[in-house]
């Protein structure tokens, strides 16, 4: 018998987050109408009393790139950023990406990325009559 | 007879090798274990298990248990 396991600590609330506070807690980069809206500016807020390293441990392949502070002083906020590859614009999707902080106990968060896309009118079928229609 | 006899051993040995080399499926999970960490509640996430077929016969997964 082989197995997966998966490990997660649930939160309630995003402002009681510690030892990072992260702006917004979701990533929500929907599209609603004809202007294109491909990434999303975030910020990270340390408060904790250590300066903090943050990386990136798990993102899905070929859908985002991903900007993220190298490391955020005590007390100091540091803006990120989140792209969508062009191969994903047209597509809505459920994701998220995982960041791991340097304190002690190796902290993690996921961070959910979710896109819809609604156009207003982008479904209509044409009514056009075309050669070869019937009536 | 008596020459035949080693011939008989060997033969009996390779067909027991035989059964042993037979193409088997396998797989291979590199990582087993994915650590979230702190995640909102009733947030979607989502996280890669990379499955590697590594043995000598086609792979098939039958059946998927969660709990």
């Amino acid at each position: 018998m082989n197995y997966v396991q998966i490990i997660c600590n649930v939160i309630t609330n995003p402002d009681s987050t510690y030892p990072i506070a992260i702006s917004p807690y979701k990533f929500d980069i929907s599209q609603f109408g004809e202007k294109e809206r491909n990434s999303l500016d975030f910020t990270i807020r340390n408060i904790s009393d250590a300066d903090l390293e943050v990386k990136l441990v798990d993102v899905p392949s070929n859908m985002f790139k991903i900007t993220l502070p190298k490391k955020i002083k005590v007390g100091k906020s540091e803006k990120g950023k989140i792209v969508i590859n062009d191969s994903q614009l047209k597509n809505e999707f459920d994701k998220s990406i995982t960041i791991e902080l340097s304190d002690q106990t190796k902290t993690r968060f996921t961070i959910p990325v979710k896109r819809t896309i609604r156009i207003p009118g982008a479904n209509q079928t044409s009514t056009t009559p075309m050669p070869g229609d019937k009536h | 007879m008596k020459r035949l006899t080693p011939l008989a051993l060997l033969a009996v040995f390779l067909f027991a090798l035989s059964g042993q080399l037979a193409a088997q499926p396998k797989i291979t999970l590199p990582d087993v274990v994915f650590d979230f960490g702190y995640v909102m509640q009733n947030a979607k996430i989502s996280h890669t298990f990379w499955l590697y077929s590594t043995g000598t016969d086609s792979l098939k997964i039958e059946k998927v248990t969660p709990g």
